[in-house]
């Protein structure tokens, strides 16, 4: 089971969209040894570049943010929890549909490169589809 | 000036990915135990073939003989002479399971084994690498003489025939094991030789052999691994 959700807030400056979020993430994983449960909480912030075609509002720009994620797992062998920080960066495409003033449905989507620390201690990129509305 | 960029992004990124290094859902812990050894399989690939064979044998034998009456069901041993002579019947290493099975202390005269998850890298059929990530289940542990709990592992061999990625007792063959662990010969009952025993020569292919459920296991001697700690 998965989840996340954020909160947030947007200025449409005359050239630009800045967008500011809180973000929240639940996910259980199980396999034949261990049951993974991972909470995300995190903040991000984008700038857009939107277009309007009438009701309807498209564009790109590239968001930043930085998650601190737990881990904890039930297992009957050995697995302490782990606390670390994931930054992420990415391009992302937002699409929206505004029916009334001050009302629009927003579909969204991206690519996050994330700097995740591994298990040997080096730092990588891993690449996630990132994606959502609302 | 034009540096700075440089110096301040790669310090960003060890700030951003600081704390424990994050795992995915297929991680299991922490190993509590690793091995790795040379597994042995019985020489020949008509040997191992036959246990590919034997199961199409027990499939035919429930259907057409009486287990009672004799362990020789003459249909079926024409069917598995056939499937010898096929093609189709040669040994295929992708059926190639190494198990990890823990003798049941608590039933006389023994019981198939309980076969733990452990995660097993193998280079059939050369060697193997087993990692643990939990303890035995309490059901096959026992009591140490000098303190402690312990349980009986044996690494086992066997032909997935019917591919559901565990072991089937009485469906699929042992054809082999890691040599050097307590367990010094196969389980009684089982389709096939012990491993390392030479294929006789005047008979290529052994005869299948019925596995008898009640015979089970055999009582492994004393164990010669370090005991579990108490839980």
């Amino acid at each position: 089971m998965l989840g996340r959700g954020a909160v947030g807030l947007r200025v449409d400056l005359p050239y630009l969209s800045l967008e500011a979020r809180a973000v929240y993430g639940y996910a259980e994983a199980q396999n034949a040894v261990v049951g993974l449960t991972q909470h995300l909480v995190g903040v991000d912030v984008a700038a857009l570049r939107l277009f309007d075609f009438g009701p309807v509002a498209a564009g790109l720009g590239v968001r930043v943010g930085v998650d601190g994620v737990q881990q904890t797992f039930e297992t009957a062998g050995e697995a302490p929890d782990r606390r670390g920080l994931v930054g992420r960066a990415g391009p992302t495409a937002r699409l929206e549909l505004a029916p009334a003033a001050g009302v629009s449905v927003a579909l969204f989507g991206g690519m996050d490169g994330l700097i995740v620390r591994r298990s040997d201690g080096s730092l990588g990129l891993d690449a996630v589809p990132s994606g959502g509305w609302g | 000036m034009y540096r700075k960029p440089w110096i301040t992004l790669p310090f960003l990124a060890a700030v951003l990915g600081c704390g424990d290094p994050l795992v995915g859902g297929a991680y299991r812990g922490r190993p509590l135990l690793a091995l790795e050894g040379p597994i042995e399989l019985p020489q020949g690939a008509d040997f191992l073939a036959a246990a590919e064979c034997e199961g199409d044998w027990f499939d035919c034998f429930d259907r057409q003989c009486d287990l009672d009456e004799d362990d020789f069901c003459p249909p079926c041993d024409d069917a598995f002479e056939r499937c010898m002579r096929s093609s189709a019947a040669r040994f295929d290493t992708g059926k190639l399971r190494l198990g990890l099975f823990w003798a049941r202390p608590d039933e006389a005269g023994g019981s198939p084994s309980v076969q733990q998850f452990a995660l097993v890298v193998a280079s059939f059929p050369a060697r193997y690498q087993l990692s643990l990530y939990a303890p035995p289940p309490a059901a096959v542990l026992q009591p140490g003489s000098a303190g402690g709990r312990y349980g009986l592992g044996l690494l086992l061999v066997y032909l997935d025939t019917d591919a559901d990625d565990g072991f089937t007792a009485g469906r699929d063959p042992i054809v082999g094991g890691a040599p050097g662990g307590p367990c010094s010969t196969p389980p009684a009952g089982s389709m096939m030789r012990p491993w390392g025993a030479s294929t006789p020569a005047s008979t290529a292919w052994p005869s299948p052999r019925r596995a008898t459920a009640g015979r089970g296991w055999p009582r492994p001697p004393p164990p010669t691994t370090a005991p579990w700690p108490s839980s």
